[in-house]
């Protein structure tokens, strides 16, 4: 744990990137141009937005995880002093079950942000209030008074599989199978992918390792609750002041659930206080809105950490039966896998991409991964980076170690021999481009790390992880200034330094300093359409769409330069960061001041701008983690001693907030494996609602997490950047639970690997 | 000729369970529009929440990507993130 | 009471905590809620010097009190050199966790000028970052503390001069 190697090892990585650096911002670890904002206290969030004449909200919630709805009184709040206005469901948009696109069903959605004649899981919302202070609004929402029928809840997999189970939503009847089911089920979605002949294959392996995982439901756990204001004017607009991952996906899902056109809604960016997932989706915007709609004023709504709980994120617990099969030397010759993934109480869950990444890291020609989506009484999953990649990767990653204890190999050296390079097919369909998992697994080979000597009750665990990386739609303005300096606005929030990357790649078209670059995340009125920023898109697809606007700023400077000397645009050149006039030399250049002065004379204001939908070149991402652990044989605490991650992460732009990813999902990982789970009684009520008792990891459970960051660029993207931050969060629970396992000598399947299992385990 | 390979629950509902198609032409809207007349109703529920694996990448929001050297289309879900 | 030394007065509500009061009374929103149990730490700020959750403190014993929270650490212009060193070593992410993480630091700083690793890690064991993982963090509280001593030092060797 000593920070004198950390450092030294940091260097050491920090050289070799810098060093062979051809950029001149691009690479280096400039300042990020918010951070005085965040660390005077000055950056306004979700929940620090005040508005003249505001009222406050709060919500009413189900103690039950299953029960039918057969009153609400709200006859008491509403006589309380103060009470503004009281909605329900019905005060929401009509929806159908055949409202939904590709991303989201909204019917679901309506039914979750407050319950219709169903109550699914404990906390669901059922009623919002808004009143003159939130005290009285708190009041309010305790005067609520609903008359349940109580049912039986549904609350794990098992369970929900049994025929005799009630069954949560009878419009769910299982898709994907052959002979389509007639009766309603819990069972939402199967889904498969075949490559080759996996069965037959099996039978002619080696060794077939045949094991059963499962992992519990977890939270996103980000810091900063949800919060949003809305204002709604008589005019019939909508504005929203909210912190989210995607301010058009705010304006997209209220402006559904409330019954509005789309462009009806403003919504404004706050600040972020993290996301990882959870804030792909809205809870309290469409009450805000409605709630300011009924009284005139504006309505801010902001939930408390134990509402964050109950009733947002989570992620899937899950189930994963996996069959590895063998030739005597190692060579991967089939895989299988099952898994079962809690969807919460609306279909949903991410067992697709579960069995899509599952065994994308290794070369296999037969490859079989079937999904099952299966409804409980617990909140809605939402998506948590790299969504179902994780729990798939627990479960192989775990058989592969496993796999090499038998074979008395190396686990690197056995996952070097089956490691899927370019030219391999995924299972999923895909065949890979350059990657760099191979280039990982020899960094994690090479580190002083790996070699280093383990005593009795330590444990070393390696694990490789992988995420697709996506593209999808961005949009970037670049606006000169009458200063010459620039504005580089984008539509996505920026949730982890975004906007320093942004103005280092702006910073680097342009042939200008950083200091001359002020990136901003714009509201929905003021850039065209941005997807979300989600699926470590917006680096390599927002960060292109800049790279194109300022492409397209350049042209136009060149153009207005042109004009200017009166020679042919043909001759204009731009060199760093200047307008040049390459037939004459008696033309001095001109700076981006000097045509900011003349841009009036020339024709007007000057911008570039692009907006794009990415859709190829997004460049797979894959990790490898290494963990070191030390059991303790009395209390079963595990102690991570030592950990590295690995990645090939293309180009780092920023190489400190690279590093930053890949630390922040080991640890978020190293929770996921060591110590989170969400805790409910028999009656399906959640125990661990707070940080105190659902306990993420904190300073003192963690040492320095080092970082490799291996670049194999992307030839998709102008600098060769590929998304980085969802892979960082696959490899670690395996690594984890093989380190520990090797530290016990016995194997851990079932995560998270508290000292009650660990005991019950050494005995 | 393309093969065509399409999620189970697309097949359960439009191809009687048949999960590899094949089907001729340059580009990806045009051969899905034949399958369609095929299998009516296929195209837009292939519009819908799935992605296209075409060789070397994923695509989304899929409409004229050429096909040349295509040997597969596989259809799968579309990719989100956290 | 005081904040950040100027003198304040306010009504509130006796259930209303110092949080409360410093976010919706006085408008320093740079004090940030994350459970209101005293388990996370963003809302820390020191009462008379001793540092605190303020979601565990009522207003009402603010009374008389010397508040100070991170508006009231270093400014724009004059970074504390924690607040350099936070930027620096790119120890935010989303910044929630920030202002909580400073206060926090910079108490441990004021009593203990070269404290272990270790010793950081469990003082800091009360404030949750999900972002970072905390290495930057801590490096960036190593090198304050560096750069602070160094200054300490200077002036120490100018008043002896």
């Amino acid at each position: 744990m000593s920070s004198v190697r950390t450092e030294e090892l940091d260097r050491l990585n920090q050289e070799t990137i810098e060093e062979g650096n051809r950029f001149k911002v691009i690479g280096t670890r400039p300042i990020r141009p918010d951070g005085i904002d965040k660390v005077t206290g000055k950056a306004n969030f979700g929940a620090d937005i005040v508005l003249n004449g505001m009222l406050y909200g709060a919500i009413h919630r189900s103690p039950h995880a299953h029960a039918l709805i057969k009153k609400i009184d709200i006859s008491k709040a509403l006589k309380l002093e103060g009470v503004k206005s009281i909605i329900t469901h019905s005060d929401l948009a009509s929806l159908k079950p055949t409202d939904k696109n590709s991303n989201v069903n909204f019917f679901d959605l309506a039914r979750n942000v407050l319950a219709k004649d169903k109550v699914l899981y404990d906390g669901h919302a059922i009623v919002a209030v808004a009143a003159i202070s939130q005290s009285i609004a708190n009041k309010a929402a305790e005067l609520i008074e609903v008359e349940y029928k109580v049912l039986k809840p549904v609350m794990d997999i098992k369970t929900a599989e049994k025929k005799s189970s009630p069954i949560i939503d009878k419009n769910i009847f299982t898709e994907g199978l052959s002979e389509p089911n007639k009766k309603p089920s819990n069972t939402a979605k199967k889904v498969e992918f075949l490559l080759g002949d996996p069965e037959k294959t099996l039978n002619e392996a080696d060794i077939v390792l045949d094991r059963k995982y499962s992992t519990q439901t977890v939270h996103q756990g980000y810091i900063e609750p949800h919060a949003c204001a809305a204002s709604y004017t008589k005019d019939n607009q909508a504005t929203i002041w909210c912190s989210s991952q995607g301010a058009f996906m705010v304006r997209a899902y209220t402006a559904k659930l409330c019954g509005l056109e789309t462009s009806k809604i403003k919504v404004i960016p706050a600040e972020i206080g993290g996301g990882f997932g959870g804030k792909t989706t809205i809870y309290l915007e469409p009450l805000a809105v409605k709630l300011s709609q009924k009284t005139g004023r504006p309505v801010k709504l902001v939930m408390n950490r134990t509402e964050v709980m109950r009733a947002t994120g989570p992620t899937s617990g899950g189930t994963a039966h996996v069959k590895l099969g063998t030739d005597k030397k190692g060579n991967f010759i089939a895989g299988l896998i099952e898994l079962k993934y809690e969807a919460g109480a609306f279909a949903g869950s991410p067992v697709g991409l579960g069995c899509m990444t599952a065994f994308a890291p290794y070369n296999l020609k037969h490859v079989k991964c079937t999904g099952w989506d299966i409804l409980v009484n617990r909140p809605k999953a939402a998506a948590y980076r790299a969504p179902g990649a994780p729990v798939a990767a627990f479960a192989v990653e775990s058989a592969i170690d496993e796999v090499a204890s038998i074979l008395q190999m190396d686990p690197i050296e056995l996952r070097l021999k089956n490691c899927a390079t370019e030219g391999t097919t995924a299972p999923y369909g895909v065949t890979f481009d350059k990657i760099g998992h191979k280039e990982c697994l020899e960094a994690g080979f090479k580190s002083s790390h790996y070699h280093k000597k383990l005593k009795p009750y330590q444990g070393r665990g390696i694990a490789s992880g992988f995420w697709f990386n996506i593209g999808g739609n961005s949009s970037a303005e670049i606006m000169i200034n009458e200063d010459g300096n620039v504005t580089v606005a984008t539509g996505n929030p920026d949730i982890g330094g975004s906007r320093a990357s942004m103005a280092m790649m702006a910073a680097e078209t342009l042939g200008i300093g950083m200091e001359n670059v002020k990136p901003i995340v714009a509201d929905t009125e003021s850039i065209p359409y941005s997807d979300l920023t989600g699926g470590s898109r917006v680096t390599f697809a927002t960060g292109k769409a800049v790279v194109e606007a300022a492409m397209d700023l350049i042209a136009e400077m060149c153009r207005r330069a042109a004009k200017f000397w009166k020679v042919d645009p043909k001759q204009v050149e731009w060199t760093n960061g200047n307008a040049i006039c390459i037939e004459r030399k008696d033309i001095e250049p001109m700076s981006m001041k000097q045509i900011a002065k003349i841009a009036f004379k020339t024709g007007g204001a000057i911008s570039g701008k692009a907006n794009i939908n990415v859709k190829k070149g997004a460049g797979p991402g894959f990790g490898v983690h290494i963990c070191d652990v030390e059991v303790d044989p009395e209390t079963g605490r595990v102690t991570v001693l030592r950990y590295t991650a690995i990645q090939d992460v293309g180009k780092a732009i920023h190489p400190s907030y690279v590093e930053g990813q890949l630390q922040g999902g080991a640890a978020q990982g190293i929770g996921w494996a060591l110590n989170e789970e969400y805790v409910y009684n028999k009656e399906g009520n959640l125990m661990n609602t707070g940080f105190l008792d659902y306990r993420i990891p904190v300073a003192s459970d963690l040492p320095m997490i080092e970082t490799i960051l291996v670049e194999v660029p992307n030839s998709g993207h102008p600098f060769g950047v590929r998304g980085v931050g969802e892979t960082p969060i696959v490899p670690p629970l395996a690594a984890v639970a093989n380190a520990v396992s090797n530290a016990i000598g016995k194997r851990m399947t079932n995560l998270p690997l508290n000292p009650i299992k660990i005991l019950s385990e050494i005995g | 000729m393309i093969k065509i390979v399409i999620p189970s629950q697309i097949a359960c509902n439009y191809t009687d369970g048949v999960h590899e198609l094949n089907a001729k032409g340059d580009k990806l809207d045009q051969i899905i529009s034949s399958l369609d007349e095929q299998y009516p109703g296929i195209k837009n529920a292939l519009s819908e929440g799935f992605a296209c694996a075409l060789e070397n990448e994923i695509i989304h929001d899929w409409f004229d990507e050429e096909l040349n050297n295509v040997r597969t289309v596989r259809f799968i879900p579309a990719i989100e993130g956290g | 009471m005081s904040v950040n030394g100027d003198p304040v007065e306010i009504l509130c509500e006796t259930q209303q905590t110092l949080l409360d009061c410093l976010r919706d009374e006085l408008y320093l929103t740079g004090t940030k809620e994350g459970c209101s149990t005293g388990d996370c730490g963003a809302c820390s700020v020191t009462l008379n010097g001793r540092l605190v959750c303020s979601c565990l403190v009522l207003g009402v014993e603010a009374n008389g009190c010397d508040i100070q929270t991170i508006e009231g650490i270093g400014s724009e212009e004059s970074l504390h050199p924690l607040q350099k060193t936070f930027l620096e070593e790119a120890a935010l992410q989303c910044g929630v966790c920030t202002p909580g993480f400073i206060v926090a630091a910079k108490a441990l700083l004021d009593e203990k000028t070269d404290p272990s690793e270790e010793e950081i890690r469990y003082w800091l064991a009360g404030n949750l970052c999900r972002c970072t993982g905390y290495d930057k963090i801590i490096k960036a509280v190593i090198k304050a503390a560096k750069i602070m001593r160094e200054e300490n030092e200077q002036r120490t060797n100018r008043r002896a001069r």
